[in-house]
């Protein structure tokens, strides 16, 4: 399952329970992310170990993406069934920067900043 | 003209810049072609990106690649908000750099009616009253329950992730239209 638009790619790698993400994504608001929140719900509940959420190949994510991450892992916290486990760049700044919160909304979220 | 400043809004750069850009832009066109706002500040990121040392170099600055990640996450943040806040007849949006020897400053306008400018104001208020990381967790976990908005969000991960210092200046044009401008100091050093 991939959602594709002009500037990025994101794709749920169901072998490696992971949702890969590529490119440039700085959709408008909340409601243009309705599509990739989806996709990350339909691959947590596809999971039952840990779900790798991949974003080494992200050049950027504005705020309402990452807002649109965030709530996804407050989500998957309630639900308490699949571990996340948060792959990033160390040489992309809004990684280096932004992903250590998601461990305040979730203590179990595993990150990995390389 | 009066206006009414929340934060420490600066006035005067107190040095003479070593550059100044500005770029001025249509809010309705941004709308409409959603991808014009991370075009241009990517643009003024790459641009000012080459007063930036290359990583190996970069001791007392930081680096080349770092200064445009940063500064077109700043700029993106505060364009896409003109661009989906402009609510009056006048769709102009004022962007405006500076880089000083210790830090870069942004200046970004548009123009709203009354009842933005005071929920925005309310807004800004907050914003800069309280812890600004409790008041991101707080917010996040509330938008969870009640999906709302994520108006706020984005200054928040300026100030926490960026150590951006916000500012905000709401000056009445005429009884009917206020422009607002968000002032956003970067520190080129490291940390």
């Amino acid at each position: 399952m991939e959602l594709k638009g002009e500037d990025y790619l994101v794709n749920y790698n169901e072998p490696k329970n992971a949702v890969e993400f590529f490119g440039t994504i700085r959709l408008r608001d909340s409601s243009d992310y309705v599509a990739i929140n989806e996709l990350l719900e339909t691959a947590h509940r596809k999971t039952s170990a840990v779900l790798v959420l991949d974003f080494r190949s992200l050049q950027f994510l504005n705020s309402a993406g990452i807002n649109t991450i965030s709530k996804f892992v407050i989500t998957a916290r309630k639900s308490d069934t699949a571990r996340i486990r948060v792959l990033g760049n160390s040489s992309i700044s809004w990684q280096q920067k932004s992903l250590k919160n998601l461990q305040k909304l979730w203590e179990k979220v595993q990150i990995e900043i390389a | 003209m009066t206006a009414q400043m929340v934060g420490d809004f600066r006035e005067e750069l107190g040095e003479k810049p070593a550059s100044h850009s500005v770029l001025v832009l249509d809010s309705g066109e941004m709308f409409k072609h959603w991808r014009r706002v991370s075009l241009s500040s990517d643009f003024l990121a790459r641009y000012y990106s080459y007063y930036f040392p290359y990583k190996e170099k970069a001791k007392e600055r930081i680096s080349r690649d770092a200064a445009e990640n940063s500064i077109s996450y700043i700029l993106n943040e505060l364009i896409e908000n003109t661009a989906k806040y402009s609510d009056a007849r006048d769709k102009t949006v004022d962007i405006r750099v500076w880089l000083l020897q210790e830090e870069m400053v942004f200046k970004i306008s548009n123009y709203v009616t009354p009842t933005l400018a005071e929920s925005f104001r309310k807004l800004a208020r907050e914003i800069l009253a309280g812890n600004p990381e409790e008041l991101y967790i707080r917010r996040l976990e509330r938008n969870t329950e009640t999906d709302g908005g994520d108006s706020g969000l984005g200054y928040l991960t300026l100030i926490n992730d960026y150590g951006i210092g916000l500012s905000f200046k709401f000056a009445t044009v005429q009884p009917d239209l206020f422009q607002v401008t968000v002032q956003a100091r970067m520190k080129c050093k490291e940390g």
